[in-house]
């Protein structure tokens, strides 16, 4: 259930579960989107192998605690979802350094587990395996992700023939069901339908009260006003506010 | 600059590891395997096909009649340590004869008779090689000066059986004069391209060119003549008629000889005894030029074999060594690439186990025949092959269809195998920027899945085989060697050709014209020896003609291949598992901004 291979040594008194110093990412983007060979050869003969530098991330320092909800805020291509990428190890950052304490969970953007062709009880199997459960684990657990679901019914059909609202409910069974110490929350809990959305911040509230560390990326203020104890608001890279949920908030609303 | 990285803890430390349980479970199955593959290689451990072998060569002239009391000698430089059959040209004329031949071959002194035959007239037919089959093999017999010396018992002029030689070959007759015809590019048969490893093993045996011991020079020259005193008095020199080669030595023998024809009798009965030495082919102790056309072959030890017991426990000591460090290592909580990575075999294995499956599943669901066509999938491609090639195209190779299919099976799971992972990271980026994942799960996990292909295609085979009327012997149980060998060279390949997807995505197109070119280049279609003599050095560049041979020697002719070729497949496979890993780990950090 552990994603990474890394153990870091000691145990550390303060409960600070995340630690990230002076993260940046600098990406030395190539400008043409082409991939061929021929592409680069003519770009490396003719000289025009132009890279651009783009800073992701500047500096990036803050810590969390075990048990608290941040939410992190901000526009577009402000830098949260590679902060999110870098903190679950999916890349590394170019400056800086994270350390992490217990498993994380990414909850996946619909589907990107899943295989459409597989039905949903293969589904279950397929992603709970990408996400690190143990096949015990999930033997266990089955009959309470598809109850969670709801999906009862449609558990043997191929997921092709899913609604996109009943794909996401069953992510977010198979993403909750662990009690993971740390769960990537990006943007997805506006999709099903009331009743269910209503199901899910509930989970959520029970898995946060329950001592998990979330990280929840959202652009609905009123979500992480409600659920997040504290906020980091990052802009251009950097951050811009960091501090309680709802003064941060107020905040970036009223720019 | 501050160090970049990311590091994850874990509060419960790795539960305790009952070391000395696991390793008492890894002595075990060392040992297992050890003693399977002692029992499996069986005598090809041992003993492999001499490369000190004299081959066939063709006949440019004959030595005339072989009459009563006409003596043919030819000496030559025995380099097959346990030689089990000399064969010898010979030709009745195209006539009835009545005269038979004696073929005896003893050391070049005479002190000792290896065999002997009674040849029947009528066994002798129009230039056809009769054989004189040694008994088992006693003794290493490498590096001993040998005479062949056929002799007739009654034959009458008219009635009587000829051998023929060739004039432009010489056969050594000494290991310094193999040695110069081999620096020298003369020999085209195998013992040329490369040393016998015998010499190791044997080189006790050879005795220094230079000592005469009288009493054996009393001894070989029995019959005197003048022209046998002339002939051998140029030659007295080994090393000068070693450099002078082949054909040239006779003609500046004769001339020497001239000079030389007053020495005393009993001089140049040493001398005479000195040329016998020193090679060559007597009629009647008359020297004629070149070699008659003998032939060779038998088995050479194996070093392996001889020591394999205490190769297996040196080796065994090794990985104990490294376990221990390991486990040392380990137990006081750094990473060690042992642990960590049976660890992750643990952790990733439900994961990887998941991902072979859902390729399973993906690929024959909405087939009809579903699962089955991974069963009929090789089996029809096999008989399109096979149909075109055996059928279509003359071929002279044993049971073309084992022939063709057990080089195909492990060709085609090569190919697929690297054909799927090649495309593993590009086709899984939803996965990759998503969730973290040890990106190489990816390429491996396809890898297994072509792996269960194969051994699917393996009942094709097993069935082929048993239905031409193949044995399954013991040498089978070789096999999953070689099927390591495969995989592991297949992930190295397949993990280096992902990584390089990722940045170019022309390889998925370069590979599938690579991959015919590479199969072409392997004789799958065609017997090996299709490939003119100039180009065979291609074939040992290629590591699937190794991997394909090791299959046909185990399949074909049920013996396990001799031990060099373990030693070659393993060191293909792992070199490049290692190319491919270094160039994967190095790469795989950049790969997120790359899909």
């Amino acid at each position: 259930m552990q994603a990474g291979l890394q153990y870091a040594r000691g145990i550390n008194m303060k409960n600070e579960v995340v630690k990230v110093r002076n993260v940046s990412m600098r990406f030395r983007m190539e400008q043409s989107q082409d991939r061929s060979l021929k592409g680069f050869t003519v770009r490396l003969l003719k000289k025009k192998l132009k890279y651009e530098t783009f800073h992701a991330l500047t500096d990036v320092t803050f810590t969390v605690k075990r048990g608290e909800v941040i939410g992190i805020i901000g526009k577009n291509g402000a830098g949260k979802s590679t902060l999110l990428k870098i903190i679950s190890g999916i890349m590394q950052p170019t400056g800086g350094r994270v350390t992490v304490e217990g498993n994380i969970v990414p909850m996946l953007e619909l589907g990107s587990g899943f295989d459409f062709e597989l039905t949903g009880r293969e589904n279950i199997f397929l992603n709970g395996a990408i996400l690190g459960y143990s096949k015990a684990y999930l033997k266990e657990k089955f009959d309470e992700i598809v109850a969670f679901s709801e999906l009862e019914r449609f558990i043997d059909t191929p997921i092709r023939n899913y609604s996109s609202g009943m794909m996401m409910r069953l992510a977010f069974s198979i993403a909750t069901v662990v009690n993971p110490e740390i769960l990537i929350v990006d943007e997805i809990l506006s999709v099903g339908d009331a009743q269910f959305q209503e199901k899910s911040r509930n989970r959520m509230l029970e898995l946060m009260s329950g001592g998990t560390t979330v990280f929840f990326v959202s652009h609905s203020m009123g979500q992480v006003r409600e659920m997040c104890g504290r906020a980091i608001w990052l802009k251009d890279g950097k951050i811009a506010l960091e501090g309680r949920a709802k003064a941060v908030c107020d905040a970036y609303e009223e720019q | 600059m501050s160090r970049a990285g990311h590091s994850r803890g874990k509060r419960n430390r790795p539960e305790k590891l009952n070391y000395i349980k696991i390793y008492a479970g890894l002595l075990l199955a060392y040992v297992a395997i050890v003693s399977v593959f002692y029992y499996a290689c069986g005598e090809q451990l041992h003993y492999r096909e001499s490369r000190g072998a004299i081959e066939e060569f063709p006949a440019d002239d004959i030595v005339g009649e072989i009459t009563a009391d006409c003596v043919v000698e030819q000496y030559f430089i025995n380099t097959v340590c346990f030689p089990q059959e000399v064969r010898v040209l010979l030709s009745n004329y195209d006539r009835g004869i009545t005269g038979d031949l004696v073929l005896e071959l003893c050391a070049a002194d005479g002190k000792e008779v290896f065999a002997s035959r009674m040849l029947q007239a009528s066994e002798i037919g129009l230039n056809e090689y009769a054989a004189l089959t040694l008994d088992d093999m006693e003794r290493n017999l490498y590096g001993i000066r040998m005479k062949l010396v056929v002799t007739s018992v009654y034959g009458e002029p008219g009635m009587s059986a000829t051998a023929l030689y060739s004039t432009t070959r010489r056969l050594p007759s000494s290991l310094e004069e193999l040695k110069e015809q081999e620096a020298a590019g003369e020999l085209g048969n195998a013992g040329g391209e490369e040393s016998p490893e015998g010499a190791e093993s044997a080189g006790g045996l050879e005795s220094p060119a230079g000592t005469e011991e009288p009493g054996r020079a009393g001894n070989a020259g029995g019959t005197d003549s003048p022209e046998g005193t002339g002939t051998a008095a140029g030659t007295e020199e080994p090393e000068r008629a070693g450099n002078a080669g082949g054909t040239d030595s006779p003609e500046g023998a004769e001339n020497a000889g001239g000079a030389e024809s007053q020495e005393s009798s009993e001089e140049a009965e040493d001398e005479m005894s000195g040329a016998r030495r020193n090679g060559g082919l007597y009629l009647d102790g008359k020297q004629l030029p070149g070699s008659l056309c003998i032939a060779v072959s038998g088995k050479d030890e194996v070093w392996v074999g001889q020591h394999f017991w205490e190769i297996a426990a040196v080796f065994g000591l090794m990985l104990s060594a490294v376990y221990c460090v390991s486990a040392w290592r380990s137990s006081r909580g750094k990473r060690d690439l042992f642990f960590s990575t049976a660890l992750a075999l643990k952790r990733y294995g439900f994961l990887m186990e998941q991902l072979v499956s859902r390729d399973f599943k993906v690929r024959y669901k909405r087939s009809l025949l579903g699962i089955l066509w991974s069963f009929f999938n090789p089996l029809l491609t096999m008989l399109v092959q096979f149909v075109v090639f055996s059928q279509l195209f003359k071929s002279d190779i044993d049971n073309i269809a084992v022939y063709m299919l057990s080089g195909l099976i492990i060709f085609n799971f090569f190919t697929e195998a690297v054909g799927q992972a090649l495309g593993s990271i590009v086709y899984n980026a939803p996965l990759i920027t998503k969730v973290y994942v040890p990106k190489y799960i990816y390429p491996v996990t396809k890898v297994l899945f072509s792996a269960i292909n194969f051994l699917i295609s393996m009942v094709v085979l097993l069935i082929v085989i048993v239905v031409t009327g193949e044995a399954i012997t013991k040498a089978f149980m070789l096999l999953p060697f070689l099927i390591a060998c495969v995989l592991v060279f297949s992930a190295g390949f397949g993990m280096l050709l992902a990584s390089l997807m990722v940045f170019f995505r022309d390889i998925q197109f370069l590979w599938g014209i690579f991959s015919m070119l590479w199969m072409y280049m392997t004789p799958l279609f065609y017997p090996e020896t299709l490939i003119a003599e100039q180009f065979r050095w291609i074939f040992t560049m290629n590591p699937m003609y190794y991997y394909v041979k090791f299959m046909r020697s185990v399949v074909l002719d049920g013996i396990s291949p001799e031990p060099r070729m373990y030693l070659v497949c393993a060191a293909f496979a792992l070199g490049s598992l290692l190319f491919g890993g270094v160039i994967f780990k190095k790469t795989q950090n950049k790969f997120i901004l790359n899909i």
